[in-house]
């Protein structure tokens, strides 16, 4: 009997797991940015005036366009909270927020979970091993840069009947934005927002945009000053979060977003919300990424480039339609970008797979002494809202 | 089109570092079931990333010597296999005198798929480094070329070796004689 034949056969054992081989090529893609000096992605980012530079601001409070006739509440709704970007931003009246978030809750889970897992354990090996970011002395202010473009939808008709008849009366319309804010130590500060033109998301959005009367679509821009508290808590008020990751697990799942989506998708929302242009310490960062590893359906999406030109380390969660996905900058886990992309069914926005329905890129806060306006640190980019992030590594 | 090993670690090392995803993307499952057909899919899958991480911050030793990466990876995958023995061998004592060699390993793998008794005693007989050779033959399916590289040694002293290890390999498994100990390597000629 042939011996070597039989050897051969014995060696003969299962292949690996697709996502074993994607955790691998994460693995890798991370290394190579932190090895790589041409990949420098800290020196690419506009940095602000001021030297004091910190690390991550504080969670943004989010302008919501109130109406169709103005925006004069437009952060009253919004300010003690943070900026949940998945919380649908229906915002005609509350009544229809209600209405569509409660349309269609299919959870979509992705696929990769080991990948996601080891990536997020790695972010959350840099993000402990970061210097701890400096926070604004009374007095002063923890200012952030920031540009990108957000959707905001509108419902015209019939907005209290059915989900699905308020849905069907919703349109969308996409908004760039600049955004600056100054955030005292005692939640006290200043938000300043310029918009661009307004455009459509899809064709059939601007059909019924026309059916509606063709509103004005408000864009005036917005300064406003906040009191002590009008901007939360001040960026130290993360300090009383847990850093267990097993304890702020259940903190967070036992948090909602009202009108956010539930459960797995709300809490990567809120991870999202907490890692946003916060002042967290380096543990509470670390924490969150574990948080973040132990939650199923958190897909890898490579090493993406943002619309800033930033690139990072992509990843996403699926809800209703809509993928969430962030960017991390792999050598100190900070948050360089996020996007909302159209992946599938579901969604109420009307518009086909791959439309890119809002997007911010973040720019290196700093530590400022006063909320006088000062010249962005950034130039507004192309604002294409139509083409998503380019993945280098797209498989 | 799809670069080249070659092509992509020389990338790699010229200010496009992930470049060397192509190499990882190409050979994964390659490495993988070198780990596995040595240990089992647990161990592969824990020990793949450091494979690649090796792989990664070695590539500046990497040396041409054909148009495929594997050879040289399967290199990598057996020092990876081996500090990963040594490791646990030093939280059990009975297996520190077997630390250079991963060899039971592969053993528990044979037995649990119900391989005959008479393979692995054949395998078994074979000193680490004889049965190494015929291992990358028939289960990596290496050209002698090729091991000479995953090994690091001359090209003529890989097919002494094969030649040596095949003949002997077919001679214990013929003979089915109880061998207690395994044959020493001896020098070559």
């Amino acid at each position: 009997m042939d011996a070597f034949q039989l050897l051969e056969e014995a060696g003969n054992v299962p292949l690996a797991d697709d996502t074993t081989i994607e955790a691998a090529v994460d693995l890798l893609l991370i290394a190579a940015f932190q090895e790589g000096s041409q990949l420098d992605l800290a020196g690419s980012r506009a940095v602000a005036a001021d030297a004091n530079s910190v690390g991550h601001p504080r969670p943004r409070p989010r302008p919501i366009i109130a109406s169709l006739t103005g925006a004069s509440d437009a952060f009253s709704q919004d300010q003690a909270g943070h900026r949940h970007r998945r919380a649908l931003r229906v915002a005609a009246a509350v009544v229809v927020v209600a209405a569509v978030a409660v349309g269609s809750s299919v959870l979509l889970p992705g696929g990769s979970t080991p990948a996601a897992a080891a990536v997020l354990k790695n972010l959350a090996r840099v993000a402990a091993a970061q210097p701890a970011p400096a926070v604004p002395n009374p007095g002063q202010y923890l200012y952030a840069d920031s540009v990108g473009t957000y959707t905001s939808s509108t419902c015209f008709n019939d907005c209290s009947g059915s989900p699905t008849i308020a849905v069907a009366n919703t349109f969308s319309w996409l908004v760039p934005e600049h955004r600056q804010i100054w955030i005292g130590a005692n939640g006290s500060g200043r938000l300043i927002e310029t918009f661009g033109q307004p455009t459509f998301p899809s064709a059939q959005n601007r059909a019924l945009w026309l059916a509606a009367g063709s509103p004005v679509l408000p864009t005036s821009p917005v300064d406003a000053s906040f009191g002590p508290g009008g901007l939360g808590d001040g960026p130290t008020n993360l300090a009383s979060l847990p850093t267990d990751p097993s304890v702020l697990a259940n903190e967070i799942a036992s948090r909602k977003i009202e009108s956010g989506p539930p459960g797995p998708a709300e809490d990567f929302s809120q991870v999202g919300d907490l890692l946003r242009e916060t002042d967290a310490s380096p543990a509470l960062r670390s924490a969150l990424f574990q948080v973040a590893a132990g939650l199923p359906g958190v897909e890898v999406l490579g090493a993406v480039t943002d619309h800033a030109g930033q690139t990072g380390v992509g990843l996403g969660y699926v809800h209703d339609g809509v993928r969430q996905e962030f960017i991390f900058d792999p050598k100190t886990s900070s948050l360089l970008g996020e996007q909302d992309t159209v992946v599938g069914p579901g969604s109420s926005y009307h518009a086909p797979v791959g439309t890119v329905v809002d997007w911010a890129v973040y720019l290196q806060p700093s530590i400022v002494n006063s909320i006088a306006p000062r010249p962005s640190s950034s130039v507004m980019p192309g604002l294409s809202v139509r083409s998503p992030w380019s993945s280098s590594t797209a498989s | 089109m799809e670069l080249t090993d070659n092509e992509a670690i020389a990338q790699s090392l010229a200010g496009r570092p992930e470049a060397f995803a192509t190499v990882v993307r190409r050979h994964g499952q390659a490495v993988h079931g070198y780990l596995f057909r040595r240990s089992d899919r647990q161990t592969a899958d824990d020990l793949l990333g450091e494979v690649w991480l090796r792989a990664f911050r070695s590539r500046h030793s990497y040396d041409q010597q054909g148009p495929s990466a594997r050879p040289w990876l399967f290199g990598i995958a057996r020092n990876t296999l081996r500090a990963h023995w040594r490791l646990r061998a030093t939280f059990r004592d009975d297996l520190i005198e077997l630390s250079h060699d991963p060899w039971s390993d592969a053993d528990a793998r044979l037995d649990a798929a119900r391989q005959r008794p008479a393979l692995r005693e054949a395998l078994r007989v074979l000193c680490p480094e004889d049965r190494e050779v015929l291992l990358l033959v028939a289960w990596e399916h290496l050209s002698p070329a090729e091991i000479a590289v995953s090994l690091g040694i001359p090209a003529g002293t890989a097919r002494w070796r094969l030649h040596r290890a095949r003949a002997l390999f077919q001679q214990c498994f013929d003979d089915e004689t109880p061998v207690l100990s395994s044959v020493p390597c001896t020098k070559e000629p």
